[in-house]
């Protein structure tokens, strides 16, 4: 063995000499104390649904949404009182009115369960 | 608790989780800490405080981790720079002082305080070189890439120390 190869071998030894196990004593508390709080941006989601809820019942209205859905429903009505077949723009607004209200429902129903 | 590495860091990043962060504190304290110890010439309080130093950036950065090399790893390269950091401020004001306080559990405290004192004739880049080789086991590349240092430096420093750590002690006059 070379003299480089043992004085490698007796600074590994020196050093595993040297190597006990530090206890705890309260350092990682100490740390833990000492971290910084992180500032996380959140959104509230009730805000956000009622945000987008408001936003959507502007757009029914600047859009004369209202009219159409009062033309769907009192079409429906009417033919089915007369008992012929609404129009089918009617059906699908009224459709489409049923799915978006049940969507929003389940979207507040599943917010519950997180 | 008794989760891998990974899991731990995930969920410090999920659910900033500090107990989950405890954890890795706890297990590698002894480590950074006693790297420290070595570092400051036995200055036990002074190495508690760049080891917290250590975690609180390791904390700040910590989505910053790749989990390519192990979180160990990637503690020492934060302790690299905070002890370069810890040592240009000294520059500004006075030396490293002295080892006043040596850890009260270690078995061979003459053994101890002549590795203090022979890593005191080391420079700073030296000791940490040597410290990641021989202490830690680490390769040269591995401590070239951990502490962004060209191989050739990392080897001429492990050489350098190796001559002056040889003359401390008398190496080649004793055998």
């Amino acid at each position: 063995m070379s003299k480089t190869d043992e004085f490698d071998k007796f600074l590994k030894s020196s050093f595993e000499k040297n190597n006990s196990i530090i206890t705890d004593e309260g350092f990682t508390e100490k740390v833990i104390s000492h971290l910084p709080t992180k500032r996380v941006f959140t959104i509230n989601r009730n805000f956000i649904l009622y945000l987008s809820g408001a936003i959507s019942v502007l757009i029914f209205f600047i859009s004369s949404g209202y009219k159409a859905l009062y033309f769907s429903v009192t079409d429906i009505f009417n033919n089915g009182f007369h008992l012929i077949r609404p129009s089918l723009t009617s059906l699908i607004v009224i459709l489409v009115f049923i799915s978006v209200s049940f969507i929003i429902s389940r979207i507040e129903y599943n917010d519950d369960l997180i | 608790m008794n989760l891998s590495d990974e899991r731990l860091i995930a969920l410090v990043l999920i659910s900033n989780d500090h107990k989950a962060y405890g954890e890795l504190v706890l297990k590698y304290q002894s480590d950074v800490r006693g790297l420290f110890i070595k570092l400051t010439d036995g200055n036990k309080a002074l190495a508690d405080d760049l080891a917290q130093d250590v975690f609180i950036r390791a904390y700040k950065y910590l989505k910053t981790f790749k989990a390519t090399a192990g979180f160990s790893t990637w503690l020492y390269r934060i302790s690299y720079n905070v002890f370069i950091d810890y040592t240009k401020s000294l520059k500004k004001t006075d030396n490293i002082e002295g080892f006043d306080c040596i850890s009260d559990d270690h078995k061979d405290v003459a053994s101890e305080i002549d590795m203090q004192n022979a890593l005191k004739v080391l420079k700073e880049n030296e000791k940490v070189v040597i410290l990641l080789h021989y202490d830690k086991g680490y390769s040269h590349h591995e401590i070239a890439k951990m502490i962004d240092m060209p191989l050739g430096t990392v080897k001429t420093n492990i050489l350098r120390a190796k001559e002056k750590l040889k003359k401390y002690y008398n190496y080649e006059q004793n055998r």
